[in-house]
C-alpha cells in the first residue's frame, strides 16, 4: 500500500475522487436531456485551451476552465436560437477546439506527446496548486447539482412545463452547460479530455439500470463515479497505463454488471400491475400441484397483478392467488 | 385551497385580437374570448387549426404579434402568479425517464419552492393530496415510466393540482389512453370543476366530455368558428333500427 503514501499519487487520488463525484453529477442532467455527448464536444474546446496555455506559458487548467466555459455558452446559445440545427454549428465549435489546441501547442513547440496527458490523464500531473483549484471547482459543481436538483430536473425532462412554473429555463439551461464545461476541464489531469465524457454518462446510465427514481440515481451515480475513478487511478498506477482508459473501462463494466443486478434489485420491489376494473370471476377451487416448494409473494420472481382485494400471481401460462390451502384460478 | 389575497378577477382568461405568425404564416388570427372563473371549456378543432398553439400562447409559451392576453386578471407579460396555473402538457412531450411518480408529481410544487430550499411539510402534504386526489397514492415509488398512458395523464394531472391552481390548461388528456380510461380521466376532470378550478381542455373530439362542458370553442385555420355550449354529442352517430 506505498502508493498511499507517495504525495502525486494522494494528489491523483484526491483529484479523482473530486472527478468521479462531479462527473455523474452534472451528467445525471446531460443524460436526461439527451445531450450524452456535449462533455465529448466540450472536451475537444478544452483541448484550444490547453494549447493557449502551453503556447502563452501559462497554467492549462485555468486557462483550459475559460476557453471550455466560453465554448459551452456559445453551444448553448446556438441550441437556444434554433441556429445548431444540424449539428453542423456544433462540429465546427467542437473539431475547431481540437485542430486550434494542437495547432496552438504545435506552435509554441510542442508535440501531440505533450497535449496526450491532457487527453488521457496522467497521474504525475496533479500539482499541489492545481489540486486547490479542481476541489474549489469541483464544489462549484456539486452545490447547485444537489441543491438544485429539482429545479434542474424539471428544466432537463420538459423546458416548456418548466417555463410555466415561472422557472429561469434559461438560466438553468446555460448553467447546466457552464457546470459540464468545469466538469470536463477538472477531470481532464484524471480521465482526460477525450475520456471524460464516459465518466459523465457511463456511471449515470449504470445507475439508472439499478435504482428507482432521480435523486437515488443521482447520487448513485456518483457512488458508482467514485469507484471507477479511484480503481482506474490505482489500477493504473500498478499497470503504469494512462489513467482514463482504465476508469472509463472501469465505468463500462459495472454498467454491463448493472444490467443483470437490475433484475435481481428491481424485481424485489416491482410494483404489482393494476388490473383497473376487474371482471367479476366464478371462485374456483382448482387443485394445483405445482407449488411444491414454492409461496407466491413480493419478490418471488412472478408477475404479480393487483386484481381487487388481492394480488394474483401468473405463472405457466394462468393466473392464481392462494386462498386457504388451494389456489383461486383466475 | 389557498386563494391569492389580491382582488379576484371575475375571468380566469381573457384574449382579445390575439394574433400569432410563425414565418409569414399566421397560425391564430385575431382570437378574442373570455373565460369566466369556474367553466369547463373544451377548445376544439381538426389537426393545424390552432388549437395547441392557442394554449401556449395562453401560457406565455408562444410570443403573439398582435392582441392582449390576461390570466386571473393579470396581463401576461407581468403575469407571476404561476402556481396558480396547472398545465397538462400533451401526452409523450416530457422527456421523464428515472423519476418516481412522486417525483414528478412534486416539480409540479416548483413554482412555489425557493431555490436551494428542501421540501417544506407544505410541499410534501400537497403531494400527497393530489396524488390521493387523482388516486395514485399506492403507485407514488414505482417508476413514471412503468405506468399506463392513463396512469401516467392522471400523475400529470396531479403534478398540475399541487400548486393549488385556479386554472388548469390540459393538452389533449384523452390522446393515447384506452375508452375506459378517457371517461375516468373526463370525470377527473370534470369533478375538479365542480370542486371550483376552472379548466380549459384541448380535445380532439368532446368523447366522453360530452355532457359534461359548460363551453366549446371551435377553431378552423386560427379563427374561432364556433363558441357556445357543445351539442350533447358531436360524434356520436344514431343509426335506424333494423328490423
Amino acid at each position: 500500500m506505498e502508493l498511499f503514501t507517495l504525495p502525486f499519487m494522494q494528489r491523483a487520488l484526491l483529484a479523482a475522487v473530486l472527478a468521479g463525484l462531479i462527473g455523474p453529477a452534472i451528467g445525471t442532467y446531460i443524460v436526461q436531456r439527451r445531450m450524452s455527448l456535449l462533455g465529448d464536444g466540450l472536451g475537444h474546446v478544452a483541448i484550444a485551451g490547453v494549447g493557449l496555455a502551453i503556447a502563452t506559458g501559462t497554467a492549462p487548467l485555468p486557462v483550459a476552465v475559460l476557453v471550455c466555459i466560453v465554448g459551452a455558452i456559445a453551444v448553448e446559445l446556438l441550441r437556444q436560437t434554433g441556429k445548431a440545427s444540424g449539428d453542423v454549428g456544433l462540429a465546427i465549435l467542437f473539431y475547431g477546439g481540437l485542430a486550434a489546441g494542437v495547432l496552438l501547442a504545435g506552435l509554441a513547440g510542442q508535440g501531440a506527446g505533450t497535449l496526450s496527458q491532457y487527453l488521457f490523464g496522467s497521474l504525475l500531473t496533479v500539482a499541489e496548486i492545481d489540486l486547490w483549484v479542481i476541489l474549489g471547482l469541483a464544489i462549484v459543481v456539486l452545490v447547485p447539482t444537489i441543491g438544485l436538483s429539482p429545479q434542474l430536473f424539471a428544466v432537463s425532462s420538459d423546458e416548456r412545463y418548466a417555463r410555466t412554473l415561472g422557472l429561469p429555463v434559461r438560466a438553468y439551461n446555460l448553467l447546466i452547460v457552464v457546470l459540464a464545461a468545469i466538469t470536463v476541464t477538472v477531470s481532464m489531469r484524471t480521465v482526460g479530455l477525450l475520456l471524460v465524457s464516459a465518466l459523465m454518462v457511463v456511471p449515470v446510465a449504470a445507475a439508472n439500470n439499478l435504482l428507482i427514481g432521480f435523486r437515488p440515481a443521482l447520487f448513485g451515480a456518483m457512488g458508482l463515479g467514485v469507484v471507477a475513478a479511484v480503481s482506474g487511478v490505482i489500477g493504473s498506477y500498478y499497470g503504469n497505463t494512462a489513467p482514463g482508459s482504465l476508469i472509463v473501462l472501469i465505468a463500462i463494466g459495472l454498467f454491463a454488471l448493472s444490467t443483470p443486478l437490475a433484475r435481481i434489485v428491481r424485481r424485489r420491489v416491482t410494483p404489482e400491475f393494476e388490473v383497473i376494473d376487474p371482471e367479476p370471476l366464478p371462485h374456483q377451487t382448482e387443485d394445483h400441484t405445482g407449488h411444491t416448494g414454492h409461496v407466491h409473494g413480493p419478490g418471488c420472481g412472478h408477475l404479480a397483478v393487483r386484481h381487487g382485494d388481492h394480488t394474483d400471481y401468473v405463472h405457466d401460462g394462468h393466473r392464481h392467488a392462494p386462498h386457504g390451502d388451494h389456489y383461486d384460478e383466475h | 385551497m389557498t386563494r391569492n389575497a389580491g382582488a379576484p378577477s371575475a375571468l380566469a382568461v381573457e384574449t382579445s385580437g390575439v394574433t400569432v405568425m410563425i414565418g409569414d404564416l399566421p397560425i391564430l388570427r385575431e382570437i378574442t374570448f373570455q373565460v369566466p372563473r369556474g367553466q369547463l371549456l373544451a377548445i376544439m378543432g381538426g389537426n393545424g387549426s390552432g388549437k395547441t398553439t392557442l394554449v401556449r400562447t395562453l401560457l406565455g409559451l408562444q410570443p403573439y404579434q398582435r392582441g392582449k392576453v390576461s390570466l386571473l386578471g393579470t396581463e401576461l407579460g407581468r403575469f407571476r402568479d404561476w402556481s396558480r396555473i396547472g398545465y397538462v402538457p400533451q401526452h409523450g412531450e416530457s422527456a421523464i425517464r428515472q423519476a418516481t411518480v412522486a417525483e414528478v408529481v412534486a416539480s409540479g410544487r416548483l413554482a412555489k419552492r425557493r431555490p436551494f430550499m428542501p421540501a417544506s411539510r407544505d410541499d410534501r402534504r400537497a403531494v400527497a393530496r393530489a396524488l390521493e386526489r387523482v388516486d395514485l397514492t399506492d403507485r407514488a415509488r414505482s417508476p413514471f415510466s412503468e405506468l399506463s398512458g392513463g396512469q401516467q395523464q392522471r400523475a400529470l394531472i396531479a403534478r398540475a393540482l399541487t400548486g393549488d391552481s385556479d386554472l388548469m390548461v390540459l393538452d389533449e388528456p384523452l390522446a393515447g389512453v384506452d375508452l375506459g380510461t378517457q371517461d375516468s380521466l373526463a370525470n377527473l376532470i370534470a369533478e375538479l370543476n365542480l370542486a371550483g378550478l376552472t379548466a380549459l381542455v384541448v380535445l380532439h373530439e368532446l368523447g366522453p366530455f360530452a355532457g359534461l362542458l359548460n363551453r366549446a370553442i371551435v377553431l378552423r385555420e386560427g379563427r374561432i368558428i364556433a363558441d357556445g355550449a357543445p351539442p350533447p354529442s358531436m360524434t356520436t352517430v344514431t343509426r335506424p333500427p333494423i328490423d
